[in-house]
């Protein structure tokens, strides 16, 4: 899944960063309001973790920027400000939860997995399909009990397709979810990760729907 | 004297005395002084009676009282007199004065002389004498002397009636001065409501509605209340600076520690002294705010608008645990509370009630006379009755089994106290959780 993470203090930035990309997901950092904006409005993120602190454009101002632009992605804000009046303006310009710094990462970690479950029917953070299954906590992937090595790119494209269950998922997609913003992005690649991952996982895992792409059904 | 009242009124009562007084005695003086020259030409007309007499009664005694048949010189100490007395020792007086003579004065020559004397039984006279000569060369004293005890009862007559005159100015000067001193102070009086006043509203009081005299003090304290509320923002904002400056980098440390734990390492103790510094920071920071909030402008805060803007926030938050926010507030209520302030009290008590809750938490509001009321409810299990009370205590975990400061309920309290107003602890009826109440001056 990708995820943006606005937020100025480098070292906090990097410390999410690291932990969110153990989980498999692509991360972009923005050190400030104007970039956090940008990419917000440019980019499809699944997640955004947005700091209310942020220098040149504060982050209610960015919030509300991206929810008139209709940009319904969920939001998570940080907010070291100690006061509900903060967190309230946060939540009532379109956040959908939020932090108070200073915070465990493995708790930001919690709510941005219930966060990215949330357009999924799925409550549970472990996936489950054809004795696969795929651990959202960690990017921990088994199958029949025994554990699966994944590259961080392979975790990507099964993580994102598990949270997007049951509907198909086009290459473009799958490109712009997995890879960070940046990173040099072919979709032709995305066919070979899948490959990898059937594989790996079996075939009956991803089902390819010609001309529209690639889907995990779940049972509902 | 401190009271502008009293100096006033003590003021005018010694200017209405000295007024009164003065005027008592310059006016009697005057009338005192208008009697005794009526006296002093009636005494002259008699006189000259008594002189025109003697020269038609070429002196003889006998022929006096045919020339004079005023009753007022036949009668016994009747207070009238006259008294004649040649050069040549002739002696000659009226009946009035029953065989006694006049006491002699020093001789008064050609112009006629007046004074006070005593004279019979005890009378106070007064006195003309003056010295005429006759046709027939002879010289006379003649004396003619009437008794004061009339022109006296008069003016003393005239200095009561002037006494009553003066007190009634007295006492119409007194109230003048009262009216005055009302009608002077009335703009003060009126500051004085407007400063009162100015808790509902954030403006500053109108200067040109008060008098010339009294506008530098109104802008003065204009001055101060803006001041003041720069000097509130600025400590909240730096209060608000100082809590962001130091949490973010306590979370980099917590974090760094954590993975170092997960590595192995030992650092439990140093998790432990970083729980205890957040925990401290937490409560000086709410200490903080709860200081500034006394020293703050009071304000108005609309419970339409706020629990509106706090039930979609936790809507928001609710959707995330699958739970439901039932929202019941009337519109056009309004609590003397400053809206941030407001909102973290209830912040505080929603997010609890999220925390306990099973399926729904409630959040309504009413108003009682002077008072609105605010609930927070939820369905969890309620707050056993023994730990109604702890829970408002800082730091007072009943429940250690979901995440907490344990430092929310005591936030809410400490603010609320400082609005001067209540928080209850109990059990709800509806929903069968706990029930939080909050109860806040009321502002129409």
């Amino acid at each position: 899944m990708r995820i943006l993470v606005a937020e100025d203090d480098i070292e906090l930035a990097e410390q999410v960063r690291l932990s969110l990309s153990r989980e498999g997901h692509a991360i972009d950092l923005a050190p400030d309001g104007e970039e956090a904006k940008f990419l917000g409005e440019t980019e499809p993120y699944d997640l955004i973790v947005l700091d209310l602190g942020l220098p040149k454009l504060d982050g209610i101002t960015v919030l509300k920027a991206w929810r008139n632009a209709g940009i319904d992605i969920p939001i998570l804000i940080l907010t070291a400000r100690d006061g509900w009046a903060d967190r309230v303006d946060g939540l009532d310009a379109g956040a959908d939860d939020y932090l108070t710094k200073p915070f465990h990462v493995p708790e930001l970690l919690a709510r941005s997995r219930a966060l990215l479950r949330r357009n999924s029917t799925q409550r549970n953070p472990m996936f489950k399909k054809n004795g696969v299954s795929f651990d959202s906590r960690n990017g921990r992937v088994t199958l029949n009990q025994l554990q699966i090595m994944l590259t961080a790119q392979e975790t990507a494209v099964l993580s994102y397709l598990f949270h997007n269950a049951n509907r198909p998922i086009s290459r473009t997609e799958l490109s712009e979810h997995i890879y960070e913003y940046g990173d040099d992005r072919d979709s032709n690649t995305i066919a070979v990760f899948v490959t990898r991952l059937r594989k790996k996982l079996g075939n009956d895992l991803i089902q390819t729907e010609h001309g529209r792409g690639y889907s995990i059904q779940l049972d509902t | 004297m401190k009271s502008l009242r009293s100096r006033a009124i003590a003021g005018g009562a010694i200017w209405a005395t000295v007024v009164t007084v003065a005027g008592t005695n310059a006016v009697g003086n005057y009338l005192d002084s208008l009697t005794l020259s009526r006296f002093d030409e009636f005494l002259s007309a008699r006189h000259a009676q008594v002189v025109v007499a003697l020269a038609n009664s070429r002196g003889e005694a006998d022929e006096m009282p045919g020339q004079i048949g005023d009753p007022v010189y036949q009668r016994p100490f009747s207070g009238t007199y006259w008294q004649a007395q040649s050069d040549d020792g002739r002696v000659l007086v009226s009946r009035s004065m029953a065989d006694s003579l006049l006491p002699a004065v020093p001789s008064p020559g050609a112009d006629a002389a007046v004074q006070n004397i005593a004279g019979p039984a005890n009378q106070e006279l007064r006195v003309l004498s003056q010295e005429v000569m006759l046709d027939d060369g002879s010289s006379w004293v003649v004396k003619v002397a009437l008794s004061t005890e009339a022109i006296d009862s008069d003016q003393a007559e005239l200095r009561r009636r002037l006494n009553i005159s003066f007190a009634f100015v007295g006492v119409l000067a007194i109230a003048g001065a009262l009216l005055i001193v009302w009608f002077t102070l009335r703009p003060l009086s009126q500051l004085r409501r407007d400063v009162i006043a100015r808790d509902e509203y954030e403006g500053e009081l109108p200067t040109e509605d008060y008098p010339l005299e009294v506008r530098p003090l109104v802008t003065e304290i204009n001055n101060l209340l803006a001041r003041n509320r720069d000097i509130v923002d600025r400590s909240r904002r730096q209060t608000a600076d100082l809590a962001h400056a130091i949490k973010t980098p306590s979370s980099v440390l917590r974090n760094e520690l954590f993975e170092l734990q997960l590595s192995g390492a030992a650092v439990q103790s140093g998790i432990n002294a970083l729980d205890r510094l957040d925990a401290q920071l937490n409560r000086s920071f709410a200490r903080m705010k709860a200081s500034q909030d006394g020293a703050s402008e009071k304000e108005i805060t609309s419970l339409d608008v706020s629990l509106s803007r706090l039930g979609r926030a936790f809507t928001a938050l609710a959707k995330n645990k699958h739970r439901e926010v039932i929202l019941d507030v009337p519109p056009d209520l309004h609590a003397k509370i400053n809206q941030i302030d407001f909102e973290e009290i209830l912040g505080n008590l929603l997010d609890n009630a999220l925390k306990w809750s099973k399926s729904a938490i409630g959040l309504s509001a009413a108003s009682s006379d002077g008072w609105v009321q605010i609930s927070v409810e939820d369905d969890g299990d309620g707050i056993a009755q023994d730990g109604e009370k702890r829970v408002l205590i800082s730091g007072q975990r009943l429940d250690q089994t979901k995440p907490g400061t344990g430092l929310g309920l005591a936030i809410a309290s400490d603010l609320v106290a400082a609005y001067q107003g209540t928080i209850d602890v109990g059990r709800s009826q509806e929903m069968g959780g706990a029930r939080i109440v909050v109860k806040l001056p009321r502002a129409v």
